[in-house]
C-alpha cells in the first residue's frame, strides 16, 4: 500500500511546492516548467507581416530600423486602434505598471516594496473616479471617446492575440498576466505625469523648517521671489486691479505654525532631484537663416528603459502628424503636423496644498465654526506574499486625509491631479491645428500638469502659452494652512490668458522651467522655480547668433556650459587660497568629461549648498534653492544661521575641504584621476531597476544647470527626447531623437539603441512620406476591415 | 514490451511535445501528463515516463533553442545563470511529468489492468 501511496503523496507535495508562491517569488511551476517558462521568449513580435481584421478600416503600419511605426489609416479611430496595437507590442509592461501605480495596485504584483506607493495613491480614489469621469466625457464628446475605445481595442487585440513568446519577460518574472486595457486608463497617465511633474510635500517641509528656524530666519532663506529673475515672459504686464482680484491678496490665510511641527516622512527631494527640467525654444522668420520658423524641444525626464516617450508617425484622412506619444494615450503629445509644430516644458508651479484640520477626535472637524463629519473609508490593498492590508482614509472639504506619518495631526491634501480633466481634448486639437492661434485655442483645454507650450506655424508665426491650472492662494507663503474656513481652500484656476505671447519682437521665445514673470504675481504661481541658468544660456546663445538654422540649434541642444560658474567663480576667487583657485585656470564653465575643473566645480557647489543648509540648522531638511544660496553668499561677507551669523569665508573653506576629501576618497589622491567623466556618469535603468535589464553607468557631460542637462549623481534624468522642426512652405523638415529606444523588450534591437544617439547628439531625419510602401520599412503590419 | 507498445510511446511523445511547445500552460501540461499516465501500457515503470519527457524536451529545445540573450539575462535575474535555467527547467518539467503520469498509472491504469486480470 505504501508503494502505491508514495507517488500520490510525492505528487501532492510537488504540486504544492510548484504552485505555491514562496514570498514574492514567481511560482516555480510556471517559471521552471518548459511549457510556461520564459525560455519561449523570442523576437516573434518583430518578425513578420501580420494580418488582423479590425472594425475600424484597413490600416498599414511600417516600422523602420529604429522601431518607429508609421501608421497609414483612413480615420483617427483606425489610427488610434493601430497605435494601441503598437504601444502594446512595444510597451505592454510599462503601461501595466503605470496603470497599477495610479490605481494603487502595484503591491499586488510587486509585493510589500510597493505598499507605500499604493498607500499614497489609494487616498485619491482615482480607481473609482476615472470610470465616472470617462462616462461624463463620453456624453460630452462621443467622437473623442470613440477614439479612446478604438485605442483600447487595439491594445486588447494585441494582448489577446499575443503569442506566448511575446509575453514580456517582466510578466514572467513577476508571474502575472496583462490586464485588459480600459478607456478610463487614459486618466491614469495624466495623473502619473502629474506626480512626476507637480507632486511634492514642500508645504510640510516648509512648515517644519519655519518651526525650526522661526519666521525671521525662515523668510531670509525661503523668499517668495528669486534674486535673479530671468522670466519666460519678459513682456508680461498685469494691472493692479486684475492682480488683486485674481490673488485676493487682501485676505491672508492662517498658516499652521508652532514648535511641534515635524514631518519626518514627508517626501524629501535632494538638491539634484530638484533639477528636473526641460527646454523649448522657437525662432521666427526674422531670426532664422532660411526665413522659416524652427521649433526645438527637449523634455528632461528620467531616462529609463523603456523611455517615457514613444515616437510615431500617423497619416490619417490624408494628413500627416508625427512626434512623441506616451503609451497609455492615443495622441502625439509633442511633435508636428503639416502646418504647425509644438513642444512643452513643465511650468514648475506649486500645485499641492496641505490643510491641517481641527478635529474633535470623534470623527469630526471644525469648518466655518461648525462640526463637520470626516467621512471614513477603507481601501483593501492586496500585497503579494502578505495578504490584504486595510488602509483607512478620511474625506474632508479640503481633500483626503491620511494620518500616516503626520505625527498625529489630521492633514488633508489638495492636489491639482484631483481635478477632473481631459487633456486628450487639447492634444487632439493640437494634432489638427493649422495656425498658432488654433494651437492656442486647443491649449485652453489643457488643465494639468501645467506646461509651457511653444508653437510655430507654416505662416511664420511663433508663440508661447502656459496652459493649465494654478493654485491661487490668498497668500503665497509656503506651508501647511489651517483648514478652518471653507473659503480658504485655494481654487485651481487657468491663467493662460495672462501667460502667453505671440511673435515677440526679439524674433524668438523660449522656456526652461524658470519663473514666468518678473512681477509679484510670480509668487502666487510658485516660489521654487528652476534656476535661471539654462534660460540665461539659451538667451545668451540666441543673442550671439544673428541668424541661426538647425545646425546652431543642434549645438544649443548639446550645450554644456554651466552658467552657475558665473555665480561660483567670484566666491572661489575671493575666498579660496590662490593655489586652490589656480586649479581652475582659465576654465570657462564647460562641463566636459575629460577635464578635472568640472569635477572640482560641481562637487564643490553641491557641498557648498549642503554645508550651508547644515549651518543654517542641523535638522533642516527643506533645502534653500541652490541659486539663492550662491547669490546670498556673493552679496555679503556673512549669512544668517540659527546660531547667529556665519562668515562666508568659513563656509567656502569648509565646503572646499569637504569636497576635496570626498573626491580623494572616491578617486584617490592626485587630481589626475579626477576627470569629470569619472565623477559624472549617467545610469539608464530599467523601470524595475533590475540591473540585468539596465545599462552600466557611463561618462556623460553636462550638469544640473546646462542646457544639455544631466543631473543627479549618477545622473538618471536628462533630455528624454529632442526635436528640431523647421516648418518650410514645402512641409516640415525635422530631426528627432529619443533617448533610450522604442521597444520595451530587452532582447529587441531597439531596446537601448538610441542611448548613444542621445550621448553623441545624433538625430534621425524621418521619412515623412504620406503613402505606404512596405519596401521602405524594416517590418510591416497590415490590418483589414472586418 | 517497448516494441509492442511503440505507438503508445509515440503518442505520449507527440502529446508532450505539442503541449509543451504550443500550449503554454502549466495546468494543461499537468493534464497532458495525466493523460499519458492513462495510456494502457502493461508493466510501465516510472523511469520510462521520465525518459519520454526528456526526449520530448530535447525535441522542443532542438526546434527552438532559447536566444543566448534571453538565457543570459533571465538566468542572471533568477540567479540560476543561463545553463542553470535550462537545467532547472528540464529537471522540474521531468519530475512534474513523471510524478503525475506515474501516479495516474498506479492509481487508475494499473488498477484497471489488475481488475481485468482478476476477472480473467
Amino acid at each position: 500500500m505504501f508503494r502505491k501511496l508514495l507517488p500520490l503523496i510525492l505528487l501532492v507535495l510537488w504540486l504544492f511546492v510548484l504552485l505555491n508562491r514562496w514570498g514574492t517569488n514567481p511560482r516555480f511551476g510556471y517559471l521552471f516548467t518548459y511549457a510556461s517558462s520564459p525560455l519561449h521568449i523570442n523576437n516573434y513580435h518583430e518578425e513578420s507581416l501580420e494580418l488582423r481584421e479590425t472594425p475600424y478600416g484597413a490600416v498599414q503600419i511600417g516600422v523602420d530600423s529604429l522601431g518607429v511605426p508609421s501608421i497609414f489609416a483612413p480615420n483617427d479611430d483606425a489610427a488610434s486602434y493601430a497605435l494601441g496595437y503598437m504601444h502594446a507590442r512595444d510597451r505592454l509592461f510599462q503601461m501595466e505598471m503605470l496603470m497599477r501605480t495610479v490605481k494603487g495596485q502595484l503591491s499586488e504584483v510587486a509585493g510589500e516594496v510597493a505598499l507605500p506607493s499604493d498607500r499614497f495613491w489609494r487616498k485619491f480614489e482615482f480607481d473609482s473616479l476615472a470610470p465616472i469621469w470617462y462616462e461624463e466625457y463620453k456624453a460630452e464628446d462621443p467622437a473623442l471617446a470613440a477614439r479612446f475605445e478604438a485605442y483600447c481595442a487595439g491594445i486588447n487585440e494585441y494582448i489577446n492575440l499575443m503569442p506566448f513568446g511575446s509575453l514580456p519577460v517582466e510578466f514572467h518574472l513577476l508571474d502575472f498576466r496583462p490586464t485588459p486595457f480600459r478607456p478610463e486608463n487614459m486618466f491614469y497617465l495624466i495623473r502619473y505625469m502629474n506626480h512626476v511633474l507637480t507632486y511634492n510635500e514642500d508645504d510640510l517641509k516648509a512648515t517644519e523648517a519655519r518651526s525650526l528656524l522661526g519666521d525671521a530666519l525662515y523668510d531670509q532663506w525661503f523668499g517668495l521671489y528669486t534674486q535673479a529673475a530671468f522670466p519666460i515672459y519678459p513682456d508680461f504686464v498685469m494691472n493692479d486691479s486684475t492682480f488683486v482680484a485674481l490673488t485676493r491678496s487682501q485676505q491672508p490665510e492662517i498658516l499652521a505654525k508652532g514648535p511641534g511641527y515635524r514631518f519626518p516622512y514627508a517626501l524629501e527631494k535632494n538638491q539634484d532631484e530638484l533639477s528636473l527640467g526641460s527646454n523649448n525654444w522657437v525662432v521666427g522668420p526674422s531670426k532664422s537663416k532660411s526665413g522659416n520658423p524652427i521649433l526645438c524641444n527637449d523634455t528632461h525626464l528620467q531616462i529609463a528603459l523603456p523611455s517615457t516617450w514613444y515616437e510615431v508617425q500617423i497619416v490619417s484622412e490624408g494628413q500627416l502628424r508625427r512626434g512623441f506619444s506616451i503609451p497609455g494615450e492615443p495622441f502625439i503629445i509633442t511633435g508636428f503636423n503639416e502646418h504647425i509644430a509644438w513642444g512643452m516644458t513643465n511650468a514648475t508651479w506649486d500645485l499641492v496644498d496641505f490643510y491641517e484640520l481641527n478635529t474633535d477626535e470623534e470623527g469630526h472637524y471644525y469648518l466655518d465654526g461648525k462640526l463637520q463629519p470626516l467621512e471614513r473609508f477603507e481601501e483593501l490593498i492586496e500585497v503579494r506574499g502578505k495578504g490584504t492590508v486595510v488602509q483607512a482614509y478620511w474625506r474632508s472639504h479640503f481633500g483626503p486625509v491620511d494620518t500616516t506619518g503626520m505625527g498625529g495631526r489630521w492633514i488633508a491634501v489638495n492636489w491639482v491631479a484631483q481635478q477632473k480633466s481631459n487633456e486628450g481634448i487639447a492634444f487632439a486639437g493640437l494634432e489638427k491645428a493649422k495656425t498658432v492661434d488654433e494651437g492656442f485655442s486647443a491649449i485652453l483645454n489643457f488643465m494639468h500638469p501645467p506646461q509651457n507650450f511653444i508653437l510655430a506655424d507654416k505662416q511664420g508665426n511663433i508663440g508661447l502659452m502656459t496652459g493649465g491650472m494654478a493654485s491661487i492662494h490668498r497668500d503665497p507663503v509656503k506651508g501647511v494652512r489651517l483648514g478652518v474656513k471653507a473659503a480658504n481652500k485655494a481654487p485651481f484656476v487657468p491663467v493662460h490668458q495672462f501667460l502667453n505671447h505671440k511673435n515677440p519682437a526679439r524674433g524668438w521665445t523660449a522656456s526652461a522651467n524658470q519663473e514666468h514673470v518678473d512681477h509679484p504675481f510670480s509668487a502666487w504661481l510658485s516660489s521654487r522655480y528652476e534656476a535661471s541658468a539654462r534660460g540665461r544660456r539659451i538667451a545668451e546663445r540666441m543673442n550671439e547668433w544673428e541668424k541661426l538654422g538647425p545646425d546652431e540649434l543642434r549645438q544649443l541642444h548639446m550645450d554644456i556650459m554651466d552658467k552657475e560658474w558665473d555665480l561660483i567663480r567670484p566666491l572661489l576667487e575671493k575666498y579660496l587660497k590662490p593655489e586652490q583657485f589656480a586649479l581652475f585656470g582659465s576654465w570657462d564653465g564647460s562641463m566636459v568629461v575629460d577635464r578635472i575643473e568640472p569635477t572640482l566645480f560641481y562637487n564643490f557647489k553641491l557641498k557648498l549648498a549642503d554645508q550651508v543648509q547644515l549651518a543654517i540648522h542641523p535638522e533642516l531638511k527643506f533645502n534653500p534653492l541652490q541659486q539663492e544660496i550662491y547669490l546670498k553668499l556673493a552679496a555679503a561677507d556673512s549669512f544668517p544661521i540659527s546660531a547667529g551669523e556665519m562668515a562666508v569665508k568659513e563656509i567656502v573653506a569648509t565646503a572646499w575641504d569637504a569636497s576635496w576629501a570626498d573626491l580623494t576618497e572616491r578617486f584617490g589622491v592626485g587630481q589626475e584621476n579626477w576627470q569629470y567623466g569619472k565623477f559624472h556618469q549617467t545610469a539608464v535603468n530599467h523601470i524595475t531597476r533590475l540591473p540585468q535589464l539596465s545599462l552600466l553607468p557611463f561618462p556623460s557631460p553636462g550638469s544640473n544647470r546646462t542646457v544639455n542637462v544631466a543631473s543627479r549623481l549618477p545622473s538618471t534624468h536628462a533630455a528624454s527626447m529632442r526635436t528640431i522642426i523647421e516648418l518650410t512652405p514645402d512641409g516640415p523638415k525635422v530631426q528627432l531623437m529619443l533617448t533610450g529606444g522604442q521597444s520595451g523588450r530587452f532582447n529587441s534591437t531597439n531596446y537601448s539603441d538610441q542611448v548613444a544617439h542621445w550621448l553623441n547628439g545624433v538625430y534621425h531625419a524621418p521619412d515623412l512620406g504620406k503613402k505606404f510602401d512596405a519596401n521602405r520599412y524594416k517590418t510591416a503590419y497590415s490590418f483589414t476591415r472586418k | 514490451m517497448f516494441r509492442k507498445h511503440i505507438y503508445l510511446y509515440l503518442l505520449m511523445l507527440l502529446v508532450l511535445i505539442h503541449m509543451q511547445f504550443n500550449v503554454h500552460s502549466f495546468g494543461l501540461f499537468v493534464l497532458a501528463s495525466a493523460f499519458t499516465g492513462l495510456l494502457p501500457i502493461p508493466g510501465m515503470k516510472w523511469y520510462k515516463y521520465a525518459l519520454v519527457e526528456l526526449v520530448a524536451l530535447g525535441v522542443c529545445l532542438a526546434l527552438q533553442f532559447p536566444q543566448a540573450k534571453v538565457l543570459e539575462t533571465v538566468g542572471s535575474i533568477i540567479g540560476t545563470g543561463g545553463p542553470g535555467l535550462v537545467v532547472a527547467t528540464v529537471v522540474v518539467s521531468t519530475i512534474t511529468h513523471t510524478l503525475t503520469a506515474w501516479t495516474v498509472y498506479v492509481w487508475v491504469t494499473r488498477f484497471v489492468f489488475e481488475k481485468r486480470l482478476k476477472s480473467a
